[in-house]
């Protein structure tokens, strides 16, 4: 029997997790949509999971859960470990690739950017309040070009001269978009231009004043754009390795951490059978009112979120227990 | 006579100064608490869109004192040495809260160095024209500046002690922001706290000795402008081989503070840093995954011997 370590990476849009066994052997893997119900998502990354599980002589003894949504779901996993998914990822792409110097990831709604030096994170940065050249704003620029997301970076490789586009904002970059539509630019000359606005303003922002030495590992959705991972070879001037199992870094990194932590704990499957209901509410205790979120299993109490003080999760509590 | 401060712009950096002189001067003082969810949506709807996160915090703060006093203090900074320049927030806040809430009594005083009015002459006219008389404005105006100047060296000596300290096992950050965002209780505290409570010993850029630090950022950018910003550009360079990180909390849309954030980026190297931009919709969980992902960095290289990289 091998100890096995469950890691559960749940972003805005997608939902991932593997079992990674002891010896290092990815035991098991799974990865769907989110559909904005992240419960949800987790109960039926779980039934695959264990179906895979199943064969083997891995035992799950310890959780970790990454993403956005990792608090929630660490409570309703009990898990062992919840962090962030920035030191996960890194994790995750170091146990494949134990030479990365830099980490590039554009997922849905943010992108960043993570400097390693002997294996060890020592620098990152993130987008801020902008969402300009993720995930979302290719493909909301897809539809209007009437193309489908996947074949986008196809059409960029055909292009051989590339429009510039102003990658700045996604405003000017629609704008400027329509315009060279409109003058009669190819439009896999306007798809190209798109993927080098996008990269410039990666690296003009997310990556600016950063070191960015190779090798380089690519990740998120929109590694999964030929047109972009050209675009970032051609003005990083380095080969930029994109992984076929990329989308699961950040779970394989918080398995690792889960595992690193040295805490075991029971786990079963049967965590699917419960019914978990997350409740909204406004605290009202003082004028902050904050937006309290908890969690109830089979309708009791199990943890609790938002609050800025103690009260808005006592009133959760006691609000649940009258119900 | 009940006179109202907003605790909000410089309060944070003036509140010694100027609660010393208005009751010496024998006014009552009323301070508006500290900021909440309500004040805050107070003072957006009442601000114009383009203002930033820290004009709309006053104008939440100021409506909150009305029916509370009697006149409500807001002061014009525009230049304390001939040349210089403030924010044009602090030059603009009397007008614009007159502007905003017409009804409301304001009372107030200017700094203008380009135009011959300094502190001293403008506070003291200030209380005279209150009836104040000249004796009494003058003995609180020596009393005020005293009091401001010991609590200044007080905050920069604690801090300095911190700085000085043998160093702890734990990462030692450097929070960089203006006084009116890091000790806001909606805006900074939660940083400063969420900071401490991962185990980081945070030093900020507000209790520093600020003579030296304008007189350090000048010589870091003779061309930055602001003398607020110079104060904070030239912590940067005081604190920054006393710790681990820098966190920059920048307000939306506030261009000195991009501008410095920018500088730093390029200028300083050898030291990781990571920028907070935090506007009235800013959910505190995205902030969490960049303080803990930073956090995590700087233990990292801690733990393996990066603690100074190149440059440093």
């Amino acid at each position: 029997m091998r100890k096995g370590y469950l890691g559960v990476d749940i972003g805005s849009i997608s939902t991932k997790a593997v079992v990674v066994a002891e010896d290092g052997d990815i035991v098991a893997s799974a990865y769907l949509w989110t559909e904005g119900n992240p419960i949800g998502a987790v109960k039926r990354v779980l039934s695959e999971i264990e179906g895979q599980v199943a064969g083997t002589d891995v035992r799950v003894v310890a959780v970790g859960t990454t993403g956005s949504a990792r608090e929630l779901i660490g409570s309703v996993l009990g898990a062992q470990v919840v962090k962030n998914e920035i030191t996960a990822h890194a994790m995750g792409t170091l146990s494949m690739h134990p030479d990365v110097r830099t980490i590039f990831e554009i997922g849905g709604q943010d992108s960043k950017i993570i400097v390693l030096r002997d294996g060890v994170p020592v620098d990152y940065a993130m987008n801020t309040l902008c969402a300009a050249g993720t995930g979302s704003f290719l493909s909301s620029q897809a539809r209007r070009l009437g193309i489908p997301v996947e074949e986008f970076g196809d059409y960029a490789l055909r292009s051989t001269r590339p429009t510039k586009i102003a990658g700045r904002c996604t405003v000017f970059a629609e704008s400027d978009l329509v315009h060279k539509a409109q003058i009669g630019y190819a439009i896999e000359d306007i798809v190209a231009g798109l993927c080098n606005a996008i990269v410039n303003n990666y690296l003009n922002n997310v990556g600016k004043g950063k070191e960015i030495e190779p090798p380089i590992v690519f990740q998120g959705g929109v590694s999964k754009n030929v047109g972009v991972v050209e675009a970032f070879k051609r003005l990083t001037g380095h080969d930029v390795i994109v992984d076929e199992v990329g989308h699961l870094m950040g779970a394989v990194g918080i398995a690792l951490l889960a595992k690193s932590s040295g805490l075991e704990g029971d786990f079963d499957f049967a965590v699917r059978e419960f019914e978990f209901q997350t409740m909204g509410d406004e605290c009202g205790g003082c004028a902050n009112n904050c937006e309290v979120v908890y969690v109830l299993r089979d309708g009791e109490f199990l943890d609790g979120w938002g609050a800025r003080c103690g009260t808005g999760i006592e009133r959760a509590r006691t609000a649940s227990a009258g119900r | 006579m009940r006179i109202g401060l907003p605790r909000a712009l410089l309060y944070h950096k003036y509140h010694m100064l100027w609660t010393t002189f208005l009751e010496e001067c024998g006014f009552t003082t009323v301070v508006s608490p500290p900021t909440n969810r309500g004040i805050l949506e107070r003072g957006v709807s009442l601000a114009v869109d383009e203002s930033c996160l820290p004009m709309k915090v006053l104008l939440g703060h100021i409506e909150a004192l009305a029916g509370r006093c009697d006149a409500v203090f807001v002061p014009r900074q525009e230049a304390f040495e001939r040349g210089e320049h403030l924010c044009v927030k602090f030059m603009g806040a009397y007008d614009i809260v007159r502007n905003t809430i017409p009804e409301l009594r304001l009372i107030t005083y200017d700094v203008n160095a380009d135009h011959g009015v300094d502190e001293r002459r403008s506070m003291i006219a200030m209380a005279r024209s209150l009836g104040v008389p000249a004796r009494v404005a003058r003995r609180a105006y020596v009393l005020a500046e005293a009091a401001q100047h010991a609590h200044e060296v007080e905050l920069a000596r604690l801090q300095q002690s911190v700085a000085d300290s043998p160093r702890s096992d734990d990462v030692r950050i450097l929070v960089v922001g203006h006084s009116y965002n890091l000790a806001d209780e909606l805006i900074g505290a939660p940083i400063l706290g969420y900071l401490r409570t991962l185990g980081a010993e945070v030093v900020t850029s507000d209790e520093v000795d600020k003579a030296l630090a304008r007189r350090t950022g000048a010589g870091m950018s003779p061309t930055m402008k602001w003398r607020y910003n110079k104060e904070l550009l030239g912590s940067v360079e005081l604190y920054r081989d006393m710790v681990d990180g820098i966190v920059f909390v920048v307000t939306f849309p506030c261009g000195p503070d991009s501008l410095m954030a920018e500088l730093c980026a390029r200028r300083v190297t050898g030291i990781p840093m990571t920028t907070l931009v935090l506007d009235e919709l800013a959910g505190e969980a995205g902030t969490r995954t960049r303080l803990e992902s930073f956090v995590d960095i700087l233990r990292e290289r801690r733990r393996r011997g990066h603690v100074r990289a190149v440059g440093a």
